[in-house]
């Protein structure tokens, strides 16, 4: 992956537990949709802002989670490439959507 | 993921696969665990003492630990290489063997052994009793030979690690005081400071030059390793700090961050007051970040958008006198409370010392590799691969 590739980045504000289990080596991974409030392109994205239209604009991304501070709400999550690239293009994907 | 990515994304405060695992550079305190301890348990041949065969063990060392990152120095110049020797357990390795047990680096400093030989102590500091810096030689930092073992190493690392460089010695502050003598370059910061700052001018110069040549060489992260604080604060004022150190370093981190690079900035001890001048300065981790010296979660909390965290697990306490469990509960403890959201790099907080349990140090990492583990998009979450599990 470039490094220079566009990275979103967003405050949880909720997670959703699904309770759609994946196990995998005797661990039990839950599929959780976290609610972000986009906040801006990663730091290193290449001198670009976020386009105001997206900024406080809010997602849904899909994550599976195991341990408790995975749950973790308030902090910033960041949007995979592929992601980011669907929410600029306004392109709803399999783990990004709003 | 390799590990390249994974270490640039804690960097960049992003959540990467895992929370990125570091080493601690290897140096004096560390060789004789690292001889005696941990290179016979994981069966690998013994230390050689030639730079190239020393990395090929470590590498396959941290390769089994899990450990992201690969370090790289520079080394003095071909002429004095071949006049000096190479001895890890003194502070600056390279030195030419001017009496028993005591060996003088290329800037003239002498550092001898001590009788238990596991720290090196300077003994003479050739800037005391000058007057004046205009008959020092400075070294160069171009002079041929300095990057050869860095070069071919980068070139080796570069595309699966996250390369850290570091110049072969320390920040600023502290060669300042190892060439003048500490008493000497406290009292000279009050009463003559034409003469600190043409000797921090003349560090600094050599600084970016040997950093400038990292970054064209696609080196990733500058470490200055500038012990400025020791256990409960700092070693000289805030005021004296920003007055002779700020401003250089700003020249030095700008220059490099100019080329991609990014900063990590060491120091011992609770530095807490010069955090946001480090920030400011555009430092990009802090580390080793003492558990017993400050709060993890305070910085975190408090500057944690900002500055990444490296380091964290106690190596006063936890390693040396703690059971299997403590460590794994401190690293469990810390990656819950420090690295949601990414910016956390999780290793000892500082070299492991002879006194260190073995299985309390292989349990940080091997703690970090399972519960570090960062949420995922995929439905299949990436595990470590097993090849290099550790089991006890």
């Amino acid at each position: 992956m470039s490094a220079a590739a566009r990275k979103l980045k967003g405050r949880a504000l909720a997670v959703e537990r699904t309770g759609e289990i994946v196990r995998r080596d005797d661990e039990n991974w839950e599929k959780c949709i976290f609610t972000l409030e986009l906040t801006r392109f990663s730091s290193r994205t290449p001198t670009e802002q976020i386009p105001s239209s997206l900024k406080g604009k809010k997602v849904k991304i899909a994550r599976y989670c195991l341990y408790d501070w995975h749950y973790k709400l308030g902090i910033e999550k960041t949007l995979e490439p592929d992601e980011t690239e669907a929410v600029l293009e306004g392109k709803p994907s399999g783990t990004v959507y709003w | 993921m390799n590990s390249k990515e994974r270490a640039l994304r804690a960097f960049n405060h992003e959540e990467p696969d895992r929370v990125p695992l570091e080493g601690i550079a290897w140096g004096e305190w560390s060789y004789p665990f690292l001889e005696k301890v941990l290179l016979p348990h994981f069966r690998l041949e013994k230390v050689t003492g030639s730079v190239i065969g020393f990395t090929q063990e470590l590498d396959l060392l941290a390769k089994m630990l899990g450990i992201d990152f690969r370090a790289v120095s520079s080394d003095p110049p071909t002429d004095f290489q071949r006049r000096a020797v190479s001895d890890p357990l003194f502070h600056n390795p390279w030195g030419v063997r001017v009496a028993p047990e005591t060996l003088e680096d290329e800037w003239g400093i002498q550092r001898q052994l001590n009788a238990t030989r596991t720290q090196s102590r300077i003994v003479k500091h050739p800037l005391k009793e000058v007057d004046s810096l205009d008959e020092y030689a400075f070294p160069n930092a171009e002079a041929p030979g300095r990057f050869d073992t860095a070069e071919k190493l980068v070139k080796m690392w570069r595309d699966e690690y996250a390369t850290s460089a570091i110049w072969g010695g320390d920040g600023i502050f502290s060669q300042a005081w190892y060439l003048r003598g500490f008493e000497a370059m406290i009292l000279d910061m009050q009463s003559n400071p034409s003469l600190v700052d043409r000797l921090l001018d003349e560090l600094l110069h050599f600084y970016v030059s040997i950093g400038m040549r990292f970054a064209e060489m696609g080196v990733d992260i500058l470490c200055i390793a500038d012990d400025v604080a020791m256990q409960t604060g700092l070693i000289i004022s805030p005021r004296l700090w920003r007055r002779y150190f700020k401003p250089r370093m700003l020249k030095l981190v700008s220059a490099v961050k100019q080329k991609g690079m990014y900063v990590i900035f060491h120091s011992d001890g609770n530095l807490e007051p010069l955090i946001p001048d480090l920030i400011e300065i555009g430092i990009d981790a802090l580390n080793p970040v003492q558990p017993e010296c400050m709060d993890p979660v305070k910085i975190k909390e408090l500057y944690g958008d900002k500055l990444c965290l490296s380091g964290t697990i106690s190596m006063q306490e936890t390693l040396p006198f703690g059971t299997v469990e403590d460590v794994r509960n401190e690293v469990k403890k810390r990656i819950a409370t420090c690295g949601a959201g990414g910016g956390l790099i999780i290793s000892p907080s500082n070299q492991a010392t002879i006194d260190v349990k073995l299985e309390n140090f292989v349990a940080v990492y091997e703690t970090a590799r399972k519960f570090g583990r960062y949420p995922t998009p995929q439905a299949r979450p990436a595990l470590i691969p097993g090849k290099y599990q550790i089991a006890f």
